[in-house]
């Protein structure tokens, strides 16, 4: 048996795009650098107006004992509220995902809701509760309690600037939890007893990714914030460039900035080498299974923490404002009236950054997710800076521009949103990014084999799948818009009051009474949007309930016209005859010469045969011998780097052109399915149909559906079906459009072992019964042998040998294609006075296949399969011994070392037992002549 | 927080109590109240007709007016819809911010929209009067406001006046336990009690003045000495002081005297000392944008603020003392006799830089 090599993850170039690597889409780059741009400009001036600076009091500024003083406190403070908040927020992300905490889609919301707390008001509830003579201290006076221990300070700030950061761990790694394969997870314990290491050594490491790049944001939110520093009186660089903002030092409050944006660098430069580029998706299988671990009784302790986080984090500043409302403003403040028009205000402007900041992540999500450039990496990156840059600034950015080049614009509303752009971008960008990331790309090479252009393919499947992601990200942007304060102070129109505005006006001087409503609300609305930023859980079966009520569906839509397709031969389809006319003996498939090079090694080498109309080809080889990258030159997904491949004598792909995927009409069944989890099986099945009348279409995935076994889940979701339904639905959609060629990748090793043996006869005959010509790519060399009509077999990129099974079995025309079809035993042997000698005696040269012996008749290597031979025990004339047996049910497994010292494997009937140690005779049992090779040098 | 554990209810309290529940669901209505009356109702009826120039005397105003206003909208946005709403062909844009905000970004503009700057405290308006960004009001409009509180070169005048105070804690202290001479105060018992907001510019103006009255040695050694004592830093502005300084968390606080206003709820008072920097006058006031289009209606705006009703207004509702002589402030605060302020200009309190070194120094900043 060839090792099998269990599909792991390391990267593989289709997985990439590695192909494109070197042509980033022009229009795409152009507008995502474009974006970035716009977005940096702000940022940029910072450094503009720092360098006006004189370099020496610069320098004394940047680098004098206070300022190392304070960017090491903020340097401690990023560091250790990232730290604390990853540390808090996996076991919570754990607890409200893998286990069965009562209530835990509650707690999931709720857990995430900190993040709609302006941190100001948190700090100031935290501060009137537990200050020195805060609220607790009044409840303790009667026991002597004077005074609390003072919380100002480092470890205040520490304490609730996580308590307010690291929801945004909390939501990327429950994502992260959603979307890895549980069964790693099961794997894993039942490896480690403890589920302590399970976690450690199974998930841990998958949801590394997820964990990064909550924790980057957590790290920025904490480099920009200025209001709990402020309140907790700690001298971070916020603080220090508002003091100089204050004293009217632009420049220096510039150059303060530029420690922020150096931090942020950094910040985001640790994030890039610990994430790395890998794709996070799962497997295309569909959705992972669920998984609950029983809490038991670490229930108790479980709900305490989350309790007591929820407490410290919402309930006490809700109650603080509740407080405030039934207290009631304490001073006169004529004209001060709360105005509906106030939350409008706030809601309005947010949802347009919501709305601006998703347009424009999109572009540079995709580019950065979907090819591994170092381009795409620097615009998405760029825009994280203007996260970290403290709001006065952003703001003092925007009036320069606003007041200079686009006075139009200047004290609008437009500047307002832009402002919220250029800080909140990120937030967009990150969840859109990851969003791509989690979609496998073979969906999209799927569509496009299904006949959909890029854009369509794009349209039709990427987006739907990303819009979650797409919509998380406005939400995030949206409740920091809703927050939002020192920009808008500076940037909006005259009389523009938002909801955050009014509550720091009211609140700065101490009317509470009033910031209590404006407060609420605020909480409340951003609130809401919490529950769009919450990964969803595709598992759950009452929202694919609901998708399938959705009206409108894309399927029902009229075809269009033009591209009607003559679909005559649709209704003849499942029979055999069906093809039987086109099944003419000529050539479908030829490829020529056909290379394909990834940076100069050759992944395919000089490819060249022919596949005859009807004819199921299998490309079997090792792992890594090119197999793959053939198909996929076959079907368009990549561009040989010279040759030809002609379908039906056309050329379909040179070293210079290439018919796109989806002109080739070439179908593809994956490894892993590749199954659209957003469409139904009816819809996967009709993907490929859009072009086909309705009513034929329904009568062409109704026959599909009954030819593979599936009619009665036409209306399921991938993920409600087993993995051999799964693959039968992916095979019933690549023959939808009635392809020219069906290309099969691996189609089994995904399944059972079971069903794998069951599913390479059903997917056989399918092919058969409507008479394609299929390639098909396997390792597996018993699927290879026992279902082709050809074999060929790969190795470093070549063919090796290509004919009938029974002659690649028999008569390989290599030693690597004899040991990589089946156990090989090479008896050396000689040719004396017209007899073969070998060590189990004589043969006639006549039982020799191939004449090569008489080249070099001297020293010769006879290839024997185990059941070409068999073991006879004896106590004379043995030829050596058993030195090992196995039992393998149907048949034993024994080796033999011959008295030459050669090992040879055989089988025996497993009627018979002969123990280790026995000497036996070896006699040639087969009937077809023997192979033989040339020996190697000893 | 209110802490209704306390049972001190003196005059200043009950009066704010009522006033605040009436208020409150005006407020939270939307409906305002009474239109006829400018300023706190509550204080409005019993005082005297009040002296000087009044609205109607001043010229008519006609036009688009746009103020950036460092005083927040619910200390002026009443009297500024007032005059607003008295002709119908003046339109005033207001954009209120920290002063702070206001000044970079007049800084930063390429031509200020602004008509008139208006701010809280006088250092601010000879910064952008320094920086050549203001223009020379009218003579009849300066003689509004008595010379002490305007600008000697004419650029901007004071509008209405505080005073720096020292506030205490009438659960801690009585009256008589502070110093009458703030250079006096490390050596008392109170230094060890007391909180302080240098962040804040009107602080900043507090030791610009020491600096100015004292001479910079004593008022460094001041403020070790304070700081030795156990003299405590907070941020101010967000009114943590006031609210630290009622609780007790401090029990005294270098503060404005309006400190009461907004904290009735709390056990605080004032006090103030004599002749020295820990009396000295804060003075709000406004200047006229020199890139203004219409100067003249914006200097004219600027004189309603030093009306008789404004005036009144500045008394009844933001318990400022009014700038005008002939309008008295509110009874509950100390007579305009009472007070002792050094003489000293106003122009020189703007020099703030030397203030933030010496603070930045003392590692205070």
């Amino acid at each position: 048996m060839p090792s099998f090599t269990p599909s792991n993850t390391k990267r593989d170039p289709s997985e990439t795009n590695a192909d494109e690597e070197s042509t980033l889409p022009i229009g795409l780059t152009l507008l995502a650098g474009a974006i970035a741009a716009v977005v940096i400009t702000p940022v940029l001036w910072v450094l503009f107006v720092a360098l006006s600076v004189d370099p020496e009091s610069a320098f004394s500024l940047i680098w004098d004992t206070r300022t190392r003083t304070v960017l090491t406190t903020t340097t401690i403070l990023i560091v250790t509220v990232t730290t604390l908040s990853v540390l808090l927020s996996v076991p919570l992300a754990f607890l409200t995902t893998l286990t069965d905490l009562p209530g835990k889609r509650l707690w999931s919301v709720v857990l995430a809701l900190p993040l709609v707390i302006p941190s100001y008001v948190g700090a100031f509830a935290f501060i009137s509760i537990w200050g020195p003579k805060g609220i607790v201290q009044g409840w303790l006076s009667p026991l002597g309690v004077e005074s609390l221990p003072a919380i100002y300070g480092l470890p205040g700030t520490i304490f609730i600037l996580t308590l307010y950061n690291y929801p945004f761990v909390y939501l990327t790694t429950i994502a992260g939890l959603r979307a890895f394969d549980k069964t790693f997870l099961e794997a894993a314990r039942t490896l480690e007893t403890n589920l302590v290491s399970a976690i450690r050594y199974a998930v841990l490491p998958l949801i590394k990714p997820a964990v990064t790049a909550g924790a980057l944001l957590t790290a920025l939110e904490t480099a920009a914030d200025f209001g709990v520093p402020t309140m907790m009186r700690l001298d971070v660089f916020t603080r220090v460039i508002y003091v100089q903002y204050n004293s009217f030092n632009l420049e220096y409050a510039a150059l303060l900035s530029l420690h922020l944006a150096a931090i942020a660098l950094v910040i985001v430069v640790i994030e890039s080498q610990v994430r790395g580029h890998d794709a996070i998706h799962g497997e295309a299988r569909g959705g992972s299974r669920s998984y609950t671990y029983r809490l038991g009784r670490w229930k108790w302790p479980a709900l305490a923490l989350c309790s007591t986080v929820v407490l410290f984090t919402l309930v006490m500043p809700v109650a603080i404002l509740f407080m405030w409302l039934v207290h009631g403003p304490v001073a006169y403040a004529g004209g001060l009236e709360f105005d509906w028009e106030y939350a409008t205000n706030s809601v309005s402007v947010s949802l347009l950054a919501a709305g601006v900041a998703a347009a424009m992540a999109l572009p540079i999500a995709y580019l950065s997710a979907q090819y591994d450039s170092l381009l795409g990496r620097i615009f998405e990156r760029a825009t994280y800076l203007g996260f970290a840059i403290p709001g006065v600034v952003i703001g003092l950015s925007l009036v320069y521009f606003g007041s200079r080049h686009v006075p139009s614009i200047y004290q609008t509303i437009p500047l307002v949103v832009f402002a919220y752009v250029v800080m909140y971008l990120p937030l967009a960008v990150g969840s859109t990014r990851t969003s791509i990331l989690y979609i496998n790309p073979r969906l999209t090479e799927a569509a496009r084999m299904l006949g959909s252009s890029p854009i369509e393919a794009f349209r039709r499947v990427v987006f739907p799948l990303m819009i979650p992601g797409v919509v998380a990200g406005s939400a995030l942007v949206f409740l920091h818009g809703m927050k939002e304060l020192p920009a808008t102070l500076m940037v909006r129109p005259i009389g523009f009051e938002t909801l955050a505005t009014f509550v720091w006006m009211v609140e700065g001087n101490a009317y509470y009474g009033y910031a209590a409503i404006p407060a609420l609300l605020l909480i409340f609305v951003s609130g809401f949007s919490i529950l769009a930023v919450l990964p969803r859980d595709d598992e759950d079966p009452r929202l694919r309930k609901l998708r399938r009520l959705l009206p409108g569906r894309e399927d029902s839509r009229d075809p269009n016209d033009e591209f009607i397709i003559d679909s005559s031969d649709w209704g003849d389809l499942p029979t055999t005859e069906g093809r039987e006319s086109s099944t003419d003996g000529g050539v479908a498939l030829s490829l020529d010469g056909v290379s394909k090079r990834y940076g100069g090694e050759p992944a395919v080498d000089e490819f060249s045969c022919s596949v005859p109309e009807g004819e199921l080809l299998t490309l079997v080889g090792p792992s890594g011998c090119g197999k793959t990258t053939t198909l996929r030159l076959i079907g368009g997904l990549e561009r040989p780097t010279s040759g030809k491949i002609r379908l039906h004598g056309e050329i379909i792909a040179d070293e210079t052109n290439g018919l796109p995927p989806e002109e080739r009409n070439v179908g593809i069944v994956f490894q892993d399915f590749a199954l659209f989890p957003h469409k139904t099986v009816a819809e996967n099945v009709a993907f490929g149909l859009r072009a086909v009348e309705k009513s034929e279409r329904e009568t062409a995935i109704d026959e599909l559906l009954s030819l593979v076994g599936l009619s009665e889940y036409a209306d399921h979701y991938p993920a409600e079906l087993s993995g051999g339904q799964k693959q039968r639905v992916a095979l019933a959609r690549s023959l939808a459009p009635k392809p020219d060629l069906l290309l099969l990748d691996e189609p089994l090793s995904n399944l059972d072992a079971g069903l794998r043996i069951e599913m390479r006869e059903a997917i056989r005959e399918i092919v058969k019964t409507v008479g394609v010509t299929a390639v098909w790519v396997t390792h597996d060399q018993e699927e290879a042998l026992s279902i082709s009509d050809r074999v060929a077999v790969m190795h470093g990129g070549r063919i090796e040998q290509i004919d009938g099974p029974k002659t690649v079995f028999t008569s390989p025309d290599s030693r690597t294609v004899a040991e990589f079809l089946g156990h090989a035993n090479y008896l050396p042997a000689r040719e004396e006075n017209g007899v073969i000698e070998t060590p189990i005696g004589p043969i006639a040269p006549a039982r020799i296949a191939t004449d090569e012996y008489r080249a070099s008749s001297e020293r010769l290597d006879i290839l024997v399969r185990p059941d070409d031979i068999a073991i006879i025990p004896t106590a004379s004339d043995a030829h050596g011994r058993v030195v090992y047996s196995r039992f393998n049910g149907p048949e034993v497994f024994y080796r033999v070392a011959l008295e030459t010292g050669t090992v040879v494997g055989c089988t025996g009937s497993h009627d018979e037992w002969i123990e280790r140690g026995t000497a036996v005779r070896v006699e040639l049992t087969a009937s077809h002549p023997l192979r033989s090779f040339t020996r190697e040098d000893e | 927080m209110a802490d209704t554990d306390r049972t001190r209810f003196d005059r200043r309290r009950f009066l704010g109590a009522a006033g605040a529940g009436a208020m409150f669901l005006a407020g939270c209505t939307g409906q305002s109240s009474d239109d006829e009356v400018l300023g706190n109702p509550e204080f409005t009826d019993e005082r005297p007709e009040p002296g000087g120039t009044t609205m109607e005397e001043l010229p008519e105003l006609s036009g688009e007016l746009t103020v950036y206003s460092g005083r927040s909208e619910e200390r002026v946005g009443e009297l500024i819809d007032y005059i607003e709403e008295m002709y119908d062909d003046l339109t005033v844009d207001v954009r209120y911010a920290d002063s702070s905000d206001l000044v970079n970004a007049i800084l930063t503009e390429e031509e200020t929209p602004a008509d008139i700057y208006y701010t809280t405290e006088s250092g601010t308006l000879t910064f952008l009067r320094d920086e050549g960004l203001t223009t020379e009001l009218p003579d009849d409009v300066l003689e509004l406001c008595p010379e002490e509180f305007r600008d000697p070169e004419g650029n901007w005048m004071g509008l209405s006046r505080r005073s720096w105070a020292i506030a205490f804690n009438t659960d801690r202290f009585e009256e008589s336990d502070i110093p009458e001479e703030i250079m006096a105060f490390p050596e008392s018992e109170v230094a060890s009690e007391m909180g302080w907001a240098p962040y804040r510019g009107s602080t900043q103006a507090f030791i610009t003045a020491m600096r100015v009255l004292h001479g910079e040695e004593e008022t460094r050694e001041w403020i070790e000495a304070m700081l030795d004592a156990g003299l405590r830093t907070y941020e101010g502005g967000r009114s943590d002081l006031a609210q630290a300084t009622g609780s007790g968390e401090v029990n005294a606080s270098l503060y404005n005297h309006y400190i009461v206003r907004g904290n009735l709820d709390l056990p605080i008072d004032v006090t103030y000392t004599k002749n020295d920097a820990g009396v000295v006058p804060v003075v709000p006031g406004a200047c006229v944008m020199n890139a203004s289009d219409d100067p003249e209606t914006a200097a004219n705006f600027v004189a309603h603020w030093a009306s008789a009703e404004a005036q009144e207004y500045f008394a009844t509702t933001t318990w400022e003392y009014p700038v005008s002589p002939h309008v008295e402030p509110l009874d509950v605060l100390p007579d305009r006799d009472e007070l002792a302020p050094p003489e000293i200009d106003l122009n020189d309190l703007a020099d703030i830089e030397t203030t933030l070194s010496l603070l930045r120094e003392l590692d205070v900043l």
